[in-house]
């Protein structure tokens, strides 16, 4: 694939950089985590097997993140947080960041159902087609239900992990696909709160702008209360030990905390910008951490 | 640790109760909804075109969408539980990787 910079491009900091930029590596990093740690819950992996996981979920998330930044070049150059990226910028062509997107996308299916299971494949493209088709393409200018119904495409990698181990999926990777379905909204609202200026000049209804502050601030904490008890179900049916409900019950706690002050704020007429990092910087500490403890309470239990 | 099915089965309608409270806080929100902000980034980008209103039935099918999720999660977790009464109140992690 040629990637020449396009007439009148910003100053190129490398094809390489561009194109790892495509993936949106810190996102996918935590993608990497809840597709981790679901092995090790679900079983012993060999180390091949997590490292396979781990380049195929990176390709596939990496590819529907650069398919993501082709459909939405438009607004990408109105949003102060995204006109740096490749395209907006005039550092790489729209074709050429589809073609990257879409060979990341094969490459990662052909890996994980000829190496993995056919399964873990077909569930990683589903994230894949989930993230282009349902939410970039259509809820994410169309509906306030944007980040929750998309969220689920972040969801996918938990079922990913657990059926590159196990073959099949149960209520333990549902479990956990619903728990990252529920922790979506609190953690992307906290950012939609802070960045309202930006999405509203795009034209994206995130909930803020459809709802209110103080409306998305209690959806927040109701989303939150479910994705709370929902934590607990795996201890309860005995998938996992104390270590874990302990761990996920004093996370949970926290994150609740965060969003019970946010609120406190806002209702008092105060500065809630503090509290509201706090959650969406604490509410990715919190996903990774809760998983890795799942991790930690299945070796330890073995 | 080691608990009777009667305190486990508390437990679970505590949980079921609060999801239930919480899921219909959620369902208001879409089904009676609260008037648009009337000021800020909102009214702007009404006033300049760019935001829709996003269609009401189809706003209440995704909201309902994952209420059927949560459901079938709860069930499956409880017929799991109880498919082996009489057995150790802990379920192991054979039985549900089974």
């Amino acid at each position: 694939m040629s990637a020449s910079p396009v007439p009148g491009a910003a100053p190129a900091p490398g094809l390489g950089r561009d194109l790892i930029a495509l993936t949106k590596p810190r996102i996918i990093s935590l993608l990497l985590v809840t597709t981790a740690a679901p092995m090790y819950a679900a079983g012993s992996p060999s180390i091949w097997t997590v490292l396979l996981v781990m380049l195929g979920g990176y390709l596939m998330a990496g590819g529907a993140n650069a398919v993501n930044m082709y459909l939405d070049r438009d607004i990408d150059d109105i949003m102060a947080r995204t006109r740096l990226r490749p395209i907006p910028s005039g550092r790489m062509s729209p074709q050429q960041v589809l073609a990257f997107g879409v060979a990341c996308a094969a490459a990662a299916t052909w890996m994980l159902a000829f190496f993995v299971n056919v399964l873990t494949a077909a569930l990683a493209l589903a994230g894949f087609y989930f993230y282009v088709f349902i939410y970039t393409r259509w809820l994410k200018r169309s509906s306030p239900q944007n980040i929750v119904i998309g969220g689920a495409a972040g969801a996918f990698p938990p079922l990913v992990g657990w059926a590159a181990v196990t073959g099949s999926l149960d209520i333990v990777a549902l479990t956990l696909f619903l728990i990252v379905f529920y922790w979506t909204p609190p953690h992307f609202w906290a950012l939609a709160l802070m960045k309202q200026v930006d999405y509203g000049r795009a034209g994206v209804p995130m909930a803020p702008l459809v709802w209110g502050e103080r409306e998305t601030m209690y959806q927040m904490l109701w989303y939150t209360v479910i994705l709370l008890v929902l934590t607990a179900l795996p201890w309860w049916v005995g998938a996992f030990g104390l270590l874990y409900l302990a761990s996920a019950i004093i996370l949970g706690a926290l994150l609740l905390g965060g969003i019970l002050q946010m609120l406190r704020a806002a209702r008092a007429g105060t500065p809630w910008s503090g509290p509201a990092w706090w959650v969406y910087k604490y509410s990715l500490l919190y996903l990774a951490l809760l998983f890795v403890a799942m991790a930690v309470d299945r070796a330890l239990a073995r | 640790m080691l608990m009777s099915v009667a305190v486990y089965d508390t437990l679970f309608w505590v949980a079921v109760a609060a999801c239930a409270v919480a899921q219909l806080f959620i369902l208001k929100a879409v089904f009676f909804p609260a008037p648009p902000p009337m000021a800020g980034p909102a009214a702007d980008g009404r006033a300049a075109g760019r935001l829709r209103a996003p269609s009401r039935p189809l706003e209440m099918a995704w909201v309902v969408l994952p209420v059927i999720a949560l459901v079938a999660v709860f069930v499956w977790a409880w017929q799991l539980r109880h498919a082996s009464d009489g057995a150790p109140s802990r379920v192991s992690i054979s039985a549900v990787l089974s």
